[in-house]
């Protein structure tokens, strides 16, 4: 296959992305390690955690859709859309925190199935009403309509209609869900407790607590081959989005009240938690001993680690975004993004861990990429992809023109995208903030803010963990913010 | 004869204002008018589609707008034809008699005379995917017939064919209105539509209703 001059960045970009799958396959034979059945128990209490995760979000999102339904402009539309997708945004030590402040006021133990389940949930409900209410406006409603105008009633409206043509966007969001809660490692790992665990977190602990890389890749790979199916999956099941949502399409007639139900997840997930650090705020504020833990070297340290890490990660994702746009939209690679699942954890720490580099700031930037290449797939498909499409019939008068590759990244693709890439960076900076799952493989103790809360949770200081914790997301905020007014400064 | 009364509609970016008017009981009404004006509007909302209070419309001794959506026994057929994909064109035409509990010997009578009529027992076991153009107008028409609807709204049914096509599928309607004898509002922006078919012209420009 002869590749273009133009496509040469995007191939390169491609490379880097599946690179981890491909250097722990290559490396496999090398490693001696052998395949025993110890992987069948958590691969299994994986897969029930991932099912009922799935199950669970798709009926949370389609009672959440409900509250889109209820919009009456498109401007609401939006805003809800924002409410709904903003617990994905939330890094999952923030989450974390959130579940165990809630699991407190309610007098009950954080950990098991349950809370997994529902912490899942809490989290991906939104994402699926969204997938669920968009596809409907766009697909079904004009037929749903045209049924209840012919006589049909409810029950034949669902039963003959929305279950047969609402069956793709279903089965698709089933398998995205089951393959994020899947691979989810930091919620199963401290709110899972001894009974609930996944092969991710059996890698991760074959690894931190045994030294066991040759066990933990050959579960790697496992996984592995079974996210690379889940990614076809999805690719397959990709289904067709028609027209662009117009305001006829939004309004529907249910009850304005419903938007309410939108703020559920957020207020479970952020509100308690931001609750009990501004309360835990007002006790720290006299303890010494805090205090002189916030001005120690340790702290400062991780605190300057964590400001680097996000740092590359938005620069990384940036240098991502325009290469993967510098070579053009084409079937082929829309169909990578659309179906793509980054790697687990585990296979992209073991990857960075066999590229040189040993000081401190190279386990910085290895992290940080690490993190970046775990992120950009899932953010650059859900907030740069569609507005992409969107540009096709400008590129294809364009190139009619006589446009080189160039002229259309640099005078059509990236004026219009850049907005949605800055955004897209920035988000995957604030979620380094909160990560611990990606850098606990390179670093031990709290060299960054992430691993010294996540070391405070461990002591039990709670009030502590919790409240460095607000601090990091309201400055992950301040940031974002701060940021997005230059941006628009400078644009204009 | 039938009367519109107070219709009010304000959105966003458009209202529609039908203080009054009036439809024929028989025949074609035909509601012309430029795009943006509120002719879809208008019609959603004398299906029950749009929710809209305050406005009357009493049809055979019925207040329209007090009954829900599905008992309004309206036939639509919208521009996109909106077929149900996952169904066969004869299970589409079946599909608001099965709604109505109509025995299965009815719906195999009703469905079979009417794809008779329109030319379709060929095509009756495709999927709408299947179908041309012309095809899928007719399955569309012949369902919003099939349960002898007390009127039928017809939303720009032509503007996506071809104008051979059109003119054929215009003489299939009128053919088949005047047979079946169901009262028809015709909505379009096409001249052409309005000379082949109506009885009655409206007009229709920004949101408001004037007779020609």
């Amino acid at each position: 296959m002869k590749i273009k001059k133009d496509h040469i960045f995007t191939v390169f970009i491609i490379a880097i992305l599946i690179s981890p799958y491909l250097l722990a396959f290559l490396n496999a034979p090398q490693l001696n390690f052998k395949l025993d059945r110890s992987w069948a128990w958590p691969l299994v209490a994986g897969l029930k955690q991932a099912s009922l995760s799935a199950l669970v979000s798709l009926l949370f999102g389609a009672l959440l859709a409900s509250s889109l339904f209820s919009c009456r402009t498109q401007k609401s539309y939006g805003r809800i859309k924002m409410i709904l997708l903003a617990p994905n945004f939330i890094p999952p030590l923030f989450i974390i925190l959130s579940v165990m402040s809630l699991s407190g006021a309610l007098s009950i133990s954080h950990q098991g199935l349950t809370w997994v389940v529902v912490t899942h949930s809490l989290m991906n409900g939104g994402l699926v009403a969204v997938a669920l209410s968009s596809y409907f406006l766009q697909n079904v409603k004009k037929s749903w309509e045209v049924a209840r105008v012919l006589g049909a009633n409810p029950f034949d409206r669902l039963v003959r209609l929305w279950v047969p043509m609402m069956l793709p966007v279903l089965k698709q969001n089933f398998v995205l869900v089951f393959a994020l809660c899947l691979v989810s490692f930091s919620i199963p790992l401290v709110i899972g407790g001894a009974s609930v665990t996944s092969l991710e977190v059996h890698i991760f602990q074959l690894i931190r607590s045994e030294g066991n890389w040759g066990l933990a890749l050959s579960y790697s790979l496992i996984q592995s081959v079974l996210v690379l199916f889940l990614a076809y999956l999805l690719w397959r099941l990709d289904p067709p989005q028609e027209n662009a949502l117009s305001q006829d399409s939004i309004v529907s007639g249910l009850p304005r009240g419903l938007i309410f139900l939108s703020f559920i997840p957020l207020l479970l997930l952020a509100g308690i938690w931001i609750f009990d650090s501004l309360t835990q705020a007002l006790t720290l504020f006299g303890d010494n001993l805090f205090q002189s833990f916030v001005l120690s070297p340790l702290f400062l340290d991780a605190a300057i680690n964590s400001g680097l890490i996000f740092l590359f990660v938005f620069l990384m994702q940036i240098f991502f975004s325009m290469g993967v746009l510098s070579g053009g939209r084409t079937s082929p690679l829309e169909a990578f993004f659309q179906g793509y699942l980054a790697p687990s954890v585990a296979v992209l720490g073991f990857t960075m861990s066999m590229l040189p580099g040993e000081g401190e700031i190279w386990l910085l930037i290895k992290s940080s990429i690490c993190f970046s290449l775990l992120t950009f797939p899932l953010l650059f498909r859900w907030q740069v992809l569609s507005t992409w499409k969107d540009l096709s019939a400008q590129l294809q008068v364009a190139r009619s023109l006589g446009a080189s590759g160039s002229v259309l990244f640099w005078e059509i693709s990236w004026p219009q995208l850049k907005g949605a890439v800055l955004q897209m960076s920035l988000v995957a900076a604030v979620w380094s903030l909160g990560d611990f799952a990606v850098t606990s493989f390179f670093f031990s103790g709290g060299k960054t803010m992430a691993l010294i809360i996540v070391d405070l949770l461990n002591k039990y200081r709670m009030e502590w963990a919790s409240f460095l914790s607000f601090l990091l997301f309201i400055f992950g905020l301040l940031t974002f913010y701060a940021f997005q007014r230059i941006f628009t400064h400078v644009r204009d | 004869m039938s009367v519109i009364k107070n219709i009010f509609l304000k959105r966003e970016s458009f209202s529609v204002e039908v203080p009054e008017l009036i439809l024929r009981d028989e025949g074609v009404t035909a509601l012309i008018g430029p795009s943006g004006s509120g002719k879809s509007s208008l019609i959603r909302v004398l299906l029950g589609l749009e929710p809209l209070t305050g406005w009357s419309w009493n049809l055979n001794g019925v207040e329209i707008s007090q009954v829900p959506v599905e008992k309004r026994n309206f036939g639509v057929v919208f521009q996109s034809l909106e077929l149900f994909p996952h169904m066969t064109a004869k299970e589409n035409i079946e599909f608001p008699l099965r709604c109505r509990n109509y025995s299965p010997s009815q719906i195999l009578e009703r469905t079979d005379a009417l794809m008779d009529s329109l030319g379709l027992v060929q095509c009756g076991a495709q999927k709408p995917h299947q179908l041309s153009g012309g095809e899928k107008q007719r399955v569309a028409l012949a369902r919003a017939l099939a349960f002898r609807p007390d009127y039928l709204f017809l939303d720009e049914p032509f503007s996506s064919l071809d104008q051979d096509l059109k003119e054929s599928s215009r003489e299939l309607v009128r053919r088949t209105l005047k047979e079946f004898k169901v009262p028809a509002l015709l909505v379009s922006h096409d001249k052409g539509d309005v000379e082949a078919l109506r009885s009655s012209v409206f007009m229709m420009r920004k949101g408001r209703v004037t007779t020609i």
